[in-house]
């Protein structure tokens, strides 16, 4: 594959890419990074990249690893150092952050973020980027049936806690204090 | 769109049972403003998904990066093969100077000190020669008595060690020292003999 059709075909995706890591690793300088390096791996083997079923699946299953690795060394660094300072204020302080939802974010957005990766992924990819089921299968690399069932899960699990956080939000329930005071 | 066959739809969806086009007529639906109460997360879900956030996790930035990441890279993997037809060069010259060396060494055909020259006669008459060998041996051979004459020596170890054969015979004179101490055991019986001698002398002595 020659440079320019490398521009055409492959640069455009990094859109997708960065979207789909920004919502595994939430945090845009890291998210970044990984776009780069990938694309570093894709220019590299440019000349094999057209025997590829599909370019783009394969960009974004080099994303998701990439993607999946760092946050295994992040996981690993974060709870060593929550170990080794025996800080349990800081274990015990984080569910109860993740219950209070801020009204400048969406709160889907904040829903999504508290999910299993693969759930993350899965909505990600199908309903916000939408990717078809075989696309997806391909990607994450599972079967169709756990991917639709996993769809369902991730599905539901999104309108459970939307329906909590809509009812009884920490907003209504300020909304409400403020209202006796 | 009604709304029963939205909500027909919308249960297929949570089942994972959707298909894109279906899940396109749902964004659509909720795109829309006038959307019932009861489907206010929905409205919420599928605005999101449908997109502002896009903008907002907008990176423009971002595409200038890759090309200059992958330009770097790109220089980097032009040096490559450059190193790599380096190694291949000296490994060729390399092999090649072997073959070169291997073939004036085995020939001698020239005038490199370490070369193996063939043999040749020095001396005229072969009697001397013979005379002159069996000098040069002879004195091998002294050299090399003088050094098996150092190692008889060694032979005293031996010797030493039959020595220490005779330590197990401390064995047999402890056994023989048990036997001494039978002997005590005698000797206290005989104690008893003298207790006969008093008898002895009480009867003797009854009849006066």
């Amino acid at each position: 594959m020659k440079a320019q059709e490398f521009k055409k075909k492959v640069l455009p995706l990094n859109k997708k890419m960065y979207h789909f890591a920004l919502r595994l690793l939430r945090n845009k300088e890291e998210a970044e990074d990984i776009v780069q390096e990938v694309f570093v791996k894709l220019w590299n083997r440019k000349d094999k990249l057209e025997t590829l079923n599909s370019i783009e699946a394969f960009a974004m299953t080099v994303t998701k690893n990439l993607c999946l690795d760092k946050l295994k060394s992040i996981r690993t660094v974060s709870l060593e150092n929550i170990k080794s300072s025996g800080n349990q204020a800081s274990l015990e302080e984080s569910p109860g952050r993740q219950l209070e939802l801020k009204d400048t974010v969406s709160k889907v957005k904040q829903i999504i973020d508290m999910l299993p990766d693969q759930y993350k992924m899965i909505i990600q990819l199908r309903d916000i980027e939408g990717y078809g089921y075989e696309e997806i299968t391909e990607i994450l690399n599972v079967n169709i049936n756990t991917l639709r069932v996993n769809s369902s899960r991730a599905r539901n699990k999104v309108r459970e806690l939307l329906l909590k956080y809509m009812n009884h939000g920490p907003s209504k329930n300020r909304e409400a204090i403020t209202e006796i005071l | 769109m009604d709304l029963q066959k939205i909500e027909k739809l919308l249960q297929k969806y949570y089942n994972g049972e959707t298909s894109l086009e279906e899940e396109e007529v749902l964004r659509t639906f909720f795109a829309s403003r006038d959307v019932p109460d009861h489907l206010e997360a929905e409205k919420e879900m599928f605005t999101y998904y449908y997109g502002p956030f896009k903008d907002e996790a907008a990176n423009p930035g971002l595409e200038g990066k890759i090309l200059d990441a992958i330009r770097i890279e790109g220089n980097h993997y032009r040096m490559q093969p450059v190193r790599k037809r380096l190694y291949l060069f000296t490994s060729v010259a390399a092999s090649f100077l072997i073959l070169l060396g291997s073939y004036f060494l085995i020939t001698g055909k020239n005038g490199i000190g370490f070369s193996l020259k063939k043999y040749e006669d020095t001396y005229e008459s072969p009697e001397l020669a013979y005379l002159e060998t069996k000098k040069t041996l002879l004195l091998i051979s002294e050299k090399f008595n003088r050094g098996t004459k150092e190692l008889q020596t060694l032979s005293t170890f031996d010797r030493v060690a039959k020595e220490l054969d005779n330590i197990s015979k401390v064995r047999y004179a402890t056994e023989s020292l048990y036997t001494f101490s039978l002997f005590g055991t005698g000797v206290r019986g005989l104690e008893n003999l003298s207790k006969f001698e008093k008898t002895k002398e009480r009867i003797s002595k009854k009849p006066e």
